[in-house]
């Protein structure tokens, strides 16, 4: 296994949303978020980023605090909002892209499964948005 | 290891304790009115696993800001326990096939040992025996307590211990089978907000959810000790809380923990509830400074290895190197090592200031509010967000205390200079909250609380306007102004985070930046 610098707190979401080619999406909370995280851990082929990040799936929606706290506080510095008119769609503020360059890039030592993950958590998103939108018709 | 302390401290605990064949007993509580307790419960509640909490405040030094905020965790423990036995009745009355006496039983013993693993000043220790080698070691090992805090964990692992196994089974044996119809391995993970039975999910849930016991007890008791008028229609929300089968993530049904409709207003009352205390109650910058002087206490006695000597059953102290060794003080232990001790060292000089309310003072508040160009300046967010991230590695975030003194100049002793980032209150959880809206016809027509009330806006809104880190140094000015300065320029040049005049306190404000 590639030696992998650690991330903590926040640094995972923006790493990964870094590599988003997308920058909103339509889901509900930020347990979509952390659920397609969760998916990606679940598959065993991104563990190197994860170390600091456990999930716990007793329940019905994985749970994992240290994302959870990340999550907000990438919505506290304004890169992650939901600050949108309608309250509907969730945006990755461009700066994160900045972020990561500035401060994580160095940190990655194996960029392509970073990419990997994070087309596989963007997948994750638009599924969710997917499901989001045939529930949205149902009730309509 | 870990476990083992606990339980030698649950064995000293229950020691020689007889039980006694009593009948239920009623407590009055200023909140909820009559509470009765079962003779089980009963027995439980005087061990001096439990009768120790009357002797931790339930919100810490708050009552050195807002004076009448004296509750106990004990108060708070007998409040949990009867609004999750309420809850467990209700939901019994309304789905008996799912919420049996066991249910019953089961929520409200796990409610009453949920708090056992509190040490002094609830919280405010909790993150120094948080950062135990052998916590942290447990942690490690056990992965799935990864999302547990500290004091949850050794609450589960007193329940959990031999010696309180052994003291369940005689209550048993005393008052036989008809008053005692659950095991400990029943209601033991529910403190974990995990569900014993997997089928049973709204079990964990009463316990730790999005509108738990615990939440529903502790705003309306916080707010009303600290003098606040905060409504929580909680009969109301009661009304409308119901049962519905769901799949969890292993794709099996299981019963959760759901509102209709009619509980929209209750639960915007929580997490209107939980904004307003943890933005001028938890977070006020003079409770943070008292939280800051007691770690600061505890580092103290755990980086020099000084016993606590005032820790009740320790002839010669206690040592504050395992997690479990918090267990045997109370806030009463605290302040008695500096009163029964009168000679002048520095860790019985901070006890006794704290007492008196000399508390460390501000130095600078760093916050949207204080950054330099943080709405226009499209980098500064991003330093910002590193800073908050320091929360989970609370050794980096002391190593720059540290680093921050060596460059004053000051006198201060290290102890003495705390960079203090509050955890922000968790509203995502509520935003998870699954609400029926059209009643009776299954489980498709859920939706998540989230998708009616902006949660997210309430975290977005409180990070950016009320959440402030701070850093905290002695009273004097000389040496503050000194701190102030250096960190200044340690910010900009390690962050390159830019503060603004306003970051600094008012009284030294003019000297940092004349």
């Amino acid at each position: 296994m590639t030696k992998e610098a650690k991330f903590y707190g926040s640094e995972l979401p923006v790493a990964v949303f870094a590599h988003f080619t997308r920058r909103h999406f339509k889901i509900s909370d930020p347990t979509e978020i952390v659920a397609a995280f969760y998916r990606a851990r679940k598959t065993n082929r991104f563990n190197v980023f994860f170390s600091n990040y456990h999930f716990d799936e007793d329940g019905v929606d994985p749970r994992c605090e240290s994302l959870s706290r990340g999550l907000q506080t990438l919505q506290g510095t304004m890169l992650l909002g939901r600050m949108n008119p309608y309250l509907v769609k969730y945006s990755i503020s461009p700066k994160v892209k900045d972020d990561y360059e500035e401060s994580l890039r160095s940190k990655v030592t194996n960029k392509s499964k970073l990419r990997q993950l994070a087309k596989y958590v963007q997948r994750q998103l638009d599924s969710s948005e997917h499901r989001n939108r045939q529930l949205a018709a149902l009730d309509a | 290891m870990l476990k083992d302390r606990v339980a030698e401290f649950v064995s000293r605990s229950l020691n020689g304790r007889r039980i006694q064949r009593r009948k239920c007993k009623f407590i009055h509580d200023p909140l909820w009115g009559t509470i009765e307790i079962s003779n089980l419960e009963a027995e439980i509640l005087d061990t001096p696993l439990l009768q120790r909490l009357k002797q931790i405040h339930q919100t810490g030094f708050v009552y050195q800001t807002f004076p009448s905020a004296r509750h106990t965790r004990f108060d708070h423990t007998l409040g949990v326990m009867h609004l999750a036995g309420r809850i467990a009745e209700t939901l019994g009355k309304k789905f008996k096939n799912f919420a049996d006496r066991k249910s019953i039983q089961k929520v409200r013993l796990a409610a009453l040992m949920h708090d056992t693993g509190h040490s002094a000043f609830s919280h405010t220790s909790e993150e120094v025996y948080a950062n135990c080698p052998d916590m942290i070691e447990f942690k490690e090992r056990n992965p799935e307590f990864a999302n547990s805090g500290a004091g949850e964990i050794l609450s589960f692992l007193i329940t959990t211990s031999d010696p309180f196994r052994e003291y369940f089974e005689r209550i048993r044996k005393t008052l036989g089978k008809e008053n005692v119809y659950v095991e400990v391995d029943d209601f033991a993970k529910l403190i974990l907000g995990k569900a014993t039975n997997p089928k049973k999910q709204f079990e964990a849930e009463i316990i730790s959810g999005p509108f738990d016991a615990d939440k529903l007890d502790y705003f309306p008791r916080d707010g009303r000790s600290a003098g606040f008028q905060l409504t929580l229609d909680f009969e109301r929300l009661l009304h409308c809380m119901e049962i519905a089968e769901i799949d969890n993530l292993s794709g099996n049904k299981t019963a959760i923990l759901i509102v209709n409709r009619g509980g929209f207003n209750p639960i915007q009352q929580l997490l209107f509830a939980r904004a307003t205390l943890f933005a001028t109650v938890y977070h006020h910058q003079k409770v943070r400074a008292c939280d800051a002087m007691v770690k600061c206490c505890f580092e103290h006695f755990r980086e020099n290895k000084l016993p606590f000597r005032k820790a009740p059953g320790f002839k010669d102290g206690v040592s504050l190197e395992s997690a479990a060794d918090y267990l045997s003080i109370t806030d009463y232990d605290f302040f008695a090592e500096a009163a029964l001790h009168a000679e002048d060292t520095f860790q019985h000089r901070l006890i006794s200031n704290l007492c008196q309310r000399k508390l460390f003072k501000r130095v600078l508040s760093i916050s949207s509010r204080t950054i330099e160009g943080f709405h226009d300046d499209k980098k500064q967010p991003l330093r910002y967000r590193r800073l908050l991230d320091m929360i989970e590695l609370p050794e980096k975030l002391r190593a720059m205390a540290l680093e921050i003194l060596a460059k004053s100049g000051a006198e201060c002793t290290s102890s003495e200079v705390w960079l203090d980032i509050p955890t922000t209150p968790s509203f995502a959880k509520a935003g998870n909250a699954r609400i029926r809206i059209h009643p009776g016809k299954g489980p498709e027509t859920l939706m998540k609380l989230s998708k009616f009330i902006p949660v997210e806006k309430w975290v977005e809104t409180y990070t950016q306007w009320y959440s402030q880190c701070y850093l905290f140094g002695p009273e004097d000015r000389k040496e503050r102004i000194a701190l102030a300065r250096a960190a200044i320029t340690l910010f900009q040049s390690r962050l390159k985070l830019r503060l603004m005049k306003e970051a600094v306190a008012e009284d030294i404000r003019d000297k940092v930046f004349p």
